[in-house]
C-alpha cells in the first residue's frame, strides 16, 4: 500500500517537472505582462515541497534553480539558492500540507513568491544587474509575485485533488482492513 | 528508556535529512555564483549554460511556433482603434523612414560641410548574418531576446545587432545554436553615442522603465528634441552612424554640468522577427584614434566650437566623421536588403 502511495506521488512529481520544465522553456520566454514574467520553476519547488515535504523541496529546489540558472541569462546560482531555501521552508511543516490545507498552502506559496522575488530582486541590485530599487521590486517584482501565484492555482488546484483522491482511497482500504481484523477477531472469541 | 531512546534518535535523524542537503545545496549555489562572477565572459559555467542551452533550444523555438499567432493576437487587442493591416504598414514604412532619414540626413551632412574637401566615399557593406528572434529572457529583471544562431554561425560575444529601424543591442551569451541579445534598453546597456547634427557625444544608457537616457553630454552643446542620435563608433562595438533614436525630450538642471536627454528608441524587437547580426567592422566602419581624441577635446560637438579658433579644425573632425558615417548608414541598409 505504502509502495503503492509512494509510486503514486513520485508519478505525479515527475508529470510535474516534465510539465514545468517545458513550460519554463517554451512557454516563459514569450510571456511578460506588466515587466513580470512567470517563473515555473518556484511553482515546482512550491508544489513539490508542499507534497512531500522539506526534504523533497529542497532537492527540487536545487534541481529547479539550477535549470532557470543554465538556461536563463542571469547569475548562476542565485536563484538556485533562492529556490533551496523556499523549498526547505515551504516543505518544513506538515508533509502533503497541499491535500489536506490547500488555502494554507495558496498563502504560504504566496508569501514564498513576495519573498523570492523581493531577496532576488535585491540580489541583483546587490551584483549591478539592477540600479533602481523601487523598479526592480514593485515594476518586475510586483508583476511577476501575481503572475506565479496566479498560475500556480490550476497546478495547486489539480495536485490537491489528485492527492485527495489517493486518501479517499487509502482511508477506504484502511478501513475495511481494520473492518476485517475486528471481524476475526469476534469470530475467534465466539468459537 | 530503550524506547525513548530510540524516538530520539529517530527523530535527530528525520531533522538531519533536511538540514543536509539544505546546507549542502546553499554551499554550492554560493561557490557557483562566486565562480559564475569571478570567471568573465567565458569560462566553466559559462560553457555550461551554453551547452544546457543548446540541448533546450528545440523546446524555445518551438514554444516561439505556438507563441506567435498569440503575439498577433495581442497586438490586435492592443490596437484595437486601428486595423492590424494598416498598423504593421505604417509601423513597417515609419521604421523604414526613420532609417532613411537618418541615412540621407547623414549623406545631408557630408554633401553639405564635406563635398570640396573630401567628395563621397564609396558605400560599403557591412558584414553581417541574419538571425530570427525567438524569445525573450524569460527573466523579468533584465531586457534580453534569444536569436536562433550562434557560434556555428560565426556569432561571439559583444557583436552588434541591429534590425531595419537601428541598433537593437549586443550579443552578451553565445552558444552553439542560439545567442542571447541585451537590448540597448537594458540596465546594463552602454551605447556610445552622438547627436547626429551637432556631432556632440554622449553615451546612451537603458533605464529601468524601458526608456533610454543620452548622457554626459555637456550643457555647452546644442541639443534640441527631435535631433536624431546615432552611434558614434567609439569603442569599436557598434558601427559609425547607425540610427538609435530620437530625442524626445532635453532638460538643464541648475548647476548641472550635463543635460538629461530622454531618448525614444527606433528599433523594437518582437517574437520571430528578423535581424542582423554584425560580424566583422573595418577600420573605416569604427572611430578613428583622431576621432576619439576630438571627441574628447569636444565632447559637445560643433555648436560649442563655433565661434572658437579652431572651427576649422573640428569642422574637418566632424565632417570626416559625419562622412564615413553617412557611408555607414547606407551600408547599413544595403546589407539589411542583402542580408547575409
Amino acid at each position: 500500500m505504502e509502495v503503492r502511495d509512494k509510486y503514486t506521488i513520485r508519478h505525479t512529481v515527475a508529470i510535474l517537472s516534465v510539465v514545468c520544465v517545458v513550460l519554463q522553456l517554451g512557454l516563459t520566454p514569450q510571456i511578460s505582462i506588466g515587466g513580470g514574467t512567470i517563473n515555473f520553476m518556484l511553482i515546482l519547488t512550491g508544489s513539490v515541497a508542499l507534497l512531500c515535504g522539506s526534504r523533497a523541496g529542497c532537492v527540487a529546489g536545487f534541481l529547479a534553480g539550477a535549470l532557470y540558472d543554465f538556461t536563463m541569462p542571469v547569475p548562476a546560482g542565485l536563484m538556485m539558492l533562492a529556490l533551496t531555501v523556499t523549498g526547505f521552508v515551504l516543505g518544513s511543516g506538515e508533509r502533503n500540507r497541499l491535500q489536506e490545507q490547500l488555502d494554507v498552502s495558496v498563502k504560504l506559496f504566496a508569501i514564498a513568491c513576495c519573498a523570492v522575488n523581493v531577496l532576488y530582486a535585491i540580489a541583483l541590485l546587490l551584483l549591478g544587474a539592477q540600479h533602481d530599487i523601487l523598479m526592480a521590486i514593485f515594476g518586475h517584482g510586483l508583476a511577476s509575485i501575481v503572475l506565479d501565484v496566479l498560475v500556480a492555482l490550476p497546478f495547486f488546484y489539480v495536485l490537491a485533488r489528485a492527492d485527495v483522491s489517493q486518501t479517499f482511497s487509502r482511508s477506504n482500504s484502511l478501513r475495511s482492513v481494520n473492518t476485517r481484523r475486528t471481524a476475526g477477531k469476534r469470530y475467534r472469541k465466539l468459537h | 528508556m530503550a524506547r525513548t531512546q530510540r524516538y530520539k534518535s529517530t527523530a535527530r535523524k528525520q531533522q538531519s535529512t533536511g538540514l543536509r542537503p539544505l546546507i549542502a545545496f546553499c554551499v554550492i549555489s554560493i561557490l557557483l555564483l562566486t565562480f559564475y562572477l569571478r570567471e568573465g565572459d567565458a569560462g566553466v559555467i559559462h560553457n555550461v549554460r551554453s551547452g544546457v542551452t543548446a540541448v533546450t533550444m528545440p523546446l524555445r523555438v518551438a514554444g516561439s511556433a505556438v507563441a506567435a499567432p498569440f503575439n498577433a493576437l495581442g497586438n490586435i487587442f492592443g490596437n484595437l482603434t486601428a486595423s492590424e493591416e494598416t498598423l504593421s504598414e505604417l509601423k513597417a514604412e515609419n521604421a523604414e523612414l526613420n532609417a532613411q532619414v537618418a541615412e540621407l540626413s547623414e549623406a545631408q551632412e557630408t554633401a553639405s560641410r564635406l563635398e570640396d574637401l573630401l567628395g563621397l566615399q564609396s558605400t560599403y557593406s557591412l558584414k553581417s548574418v541574419a538571425a530570427r528572434v525567438i524569445g525573450t529572457s524569460g527573466d523579468a529583471w533584465t531586457k534580453t531576446v534569444t536569436i536562433d544562431k550562434g557560434t556555428s554561425d560565426g556569432f561571439t560575444v559583444n557583436m552588434p545587432v541591429t534590425n531595419s529601424a537601428g541598433v537593437i543591442g549586443q550579443i552578451i551569451e553565445v552558444s552553439a545554436t542560439s545567442s542571447v541579445v541585451r537590448l540597448i534598453t537594458d540596465e546594463g546597456s552602454g551605447v556610445s553615442a552622438m547627436i547626429q547634427s551637432t556631432r556632440a557625444q554622449g553615451m546612451l544608457q537603458g533605464q529601468p522603465d524601458g526608456s533610454l537616457l543620452l548622457s554626459y553630454v555637456p550643457i555647452d552643446a546644442e541639443v534640441e528634441t527631435g535631433d536624431m542620435v546615432v552611434t558614434s563608433g567609439i569603442g569599436g562595438v557598434y558601427p559609425k552612424g547607425l540610427p538609435l533614436g530620437r530625442v524626445s525630450s532635453v532638460e538643464n538642471a541648475d548647476n548641472a554640468l550635463y543635460y538629461t536627454i530622454v531618448v525614444d528608441a527606433f528599433a523594437s524587437v518582437e517574437n520571430q522577427e528578423e535581424v542582423l547580426v554584425i560580424t566583422s567592422l573595418t577600420e573605416d566602419q569604427t572611430a578613428s584614434a583622431d576621432d576619439i581624441a576630438q571627441a574628447d577635446d569636444n565632447p559637445a560637438g560643433t555648436a560649442a566650437d563655433a565661434g572658437g579658433d579652431d572651427a576649422g579644425a573640428t569642422q574637418d573632425a566632424a565632417t570626416d566623421e559625419s562622412g564615413t558615417s553617412a557611408d555607414d548608414g547606407a551600408g547599413t541598409g544595403n546589407d539589411a536588403e542583402g542580408g547575409e
